[in-house]
């Protein structure tokens, strides 16, 4: 009878096809995540407010405010205001805090900074899964930052094909390094097969963008003519590049040929 | 002056009047709370039609942008990684336009086992309202024939079940004494009480789900003048933009690879 009366009526509201029970809650969930993340927040709004006109503690504290309102965003903003004592006292403790459930709440950035939290006090396994989150979310950085822990194998066991996949989703957001790390890939062939067209075209992405190793890179490609066609002044061009920014390679290559062609 | 004859009442029959005094108050808030929730039920349902239709659909379109790219990724370069991650985002696609275009469990034909139907029978035979005693009665009967037919229409047989044996151990017996009638009614504001319990539970639950929580930030939003749905809905079409742009990027880089 105690258990009769425990059970009591079930009212399971199938009838009327709530979809309480169902697969559909996610849908729900993530709708509830996402508005409760808007940028219409009041409490946030104000805070934006503040911070680019400078009023750094005014802003710290209407961040706080949606912050405990679970406002990712104000959550992960605090967190940096946090690590670089801007508004508030600098305090790691705090900083980690709000980071840790910002990222928890999907917050693409708060999970990068503390994959590198992590990564900074060697706890590597810890480190990749917050990497890992953040770079399926489409964060170049991250992706970057995956391939390079797959490379090393820190954290995972090392993948150079792992890495070369991650480097890819970077490259293909325009992320310098990465383009570098990918076109190294192909010109050394190991993990994949070598393809020197592919290493020039991904070289010659992250050295107009910068990269001082890939504009050595593909000043080298243009002196030998490998995957693009032999050009003196493109090799010339790209190697002064490199040695103005101190690539110790192109430094010496820029000597070298200065004794051979003044 | 007529005299009155005022018969000393038996203990028990004095108690029987304030039990029946106590049954039907709690009936009475049984019946509030039944359709109070009733209410909510239906307004939680209008809201999810409103939501998947406004919200959930560009979800949907938001997820299956998203599986193209990654499917357009592996077209470009094929890896394990590439082609797991395209696998993910395709059924992550799957399962939202399901659940935003309600790609439900298939409504299953409605066809009683014979069981069943003996149940239900057996069941209304005794709590046909036109049964009923007196019109407290009558009310309370009404409600156990709704529930009665709502546990029947999903097949349920158990709910069926625990109303028949309700009903089974506080049915009267013609000239029971008062002692056996009021433990009768005893029973009968016990089984009230469970029923309201079962109710404030299911209250909670369908309060605490996420759909009943999204439902509450909702109407908060809407006392501050807000309109939560078309927030998110303003938010969810930014980031399609985002990400056909980005689909056409990845297009634009297969064809610059001439594959």
């Amino acid at each position: 009878m105690e258990n009769k009366a425990q059970a009591g009526l079930q009212h399971i509201p199938t009838s009327g096809g709530l979809s309480l029970y169902s697969g559909r809650s996610s849908i729900f969930a993530r709708g509830r995540r996402d508005a409760s993340n808007s940028s219409s927040n009041p409490d946030y709004q104000r805070a934006v407010v503040d911070y680019n006109s400078g009023q750094f503690a005014q802003a710290a504290q209407g961040f706080r405010a949606a912050a405990e309102q679970g406002h990712a965003e104000s959550q992960y903003i605090l967190s940096t205001m946090y690590d670089e004592g801007k508004g508030v006292a600098h305090d790691d403790v705090h900083a980690a805090h709000w980071e840790r459930i910002a990222a928890e709440q999907g917050h693409v950035y708060a999970q990068a900074n503390l994959s590198f939290r992590f990564y900074s006090a060697d706890n590597f396994a810890a480190a990749f899964e917050w990497c890992q989150r953040a770079a399926d979310a489409n964060l170049p950085w991250a992706q970057y930052n995956l391939g390079l822990m797959y490379q090393i194998g820190e954290g995972v066991a090392p993948s150079e094909a792992e890495a070369a996949h991650w480097f890819r989703l970077a490259a293909s957001q325009g992320f310098a390094d990465a383009q570098q790390r990918l076109a190294d890939l192909y010109y050394l062939g190991q993990s994949m097969p070598r393809d020197y067209a592919q290493a020039a075209l991904w070289y010659r992405r992250a050295a107009e963008q910068g990269n001082a190793r890939a504009q050595f890179q593909l000043g080298y490609l243009y002196d030998v003519g490998l995957g693009i066609e032999q050009d003196y002044v493109q090799y010339r061009y790209w190697i002064r590049l490199a040695a103005e920014q101190g690539h110790k390679d192109a430094i010496r290559e820029m000597n070298r040929r200065d004794y051979r062609d003044p | 002056m007529p005299v009155k004859i005022i018969l000393q009442q038996s203990p028990d029959a004095a108690a029987l009047i304030e039990m029946r005094r106590r049954l039907n108050a709690v009936r009475a808030a049984l019946v509030e709370r039944e359709a109070g929730l009733a209410q909510l039920r239906s307004q939680l349902k209008a809201f999810e039609g409103r939501y998947l239709h406004r919200v959930g659909v560009l979800y949907a379109e938001l997820d299956e942008i998203n599986a193209r790219i990654t499917e357009r990724e592996v077209d470009l370069y094929d890896s394990d990684s590439a082609r797991r991650r395209a696998q993910e985002a395709r059924r992550r696609a799957q399962d939202t336009h399901d659940a935003a275009f309600g790609v439900d469990e298939e409504p299953q034909e409605f066809d009683p086992p014979p069981s069943l139907k003996t149940l239900f029978r057996e069941l209304a035979r005794r709590i046909h309202p036109d049964l009923a005693g007196d019109q407290a009665e009558q009310k309370h009967f009404t409600l156990l024939m709704m529930r009665a037919n709502e546990a029947y229409s999903r097949g349920d047989a158990d709910t069926l079940e625990r109303l028949l044996d309700d009903h089974r151990e506080i049915s009267a017996a013609a000239g029971e004494s008062d002692a056996l009638t009021l433990k009768r009614v005893t029973r009968q504001i016990e089984h009230a009480e469970r029923d309201l319990a079962a109710l404030d539970r299911e209250q909670q639950t369908l309060l605490a789900s996420e759909i009943g929580q999204l439902f509450t930030d909702a109407e908060t939003a809407g006392r501050n003048d807000r309109d939560l749905l078309a927030e998110l809905a303003a938010t969810l079409r930014e980031r399609i933009t985002d990400a056909q742009y980005r689909l056409e990027f990845t297009e634009r880089q297969m064809n610059a690879h001439g594959k």
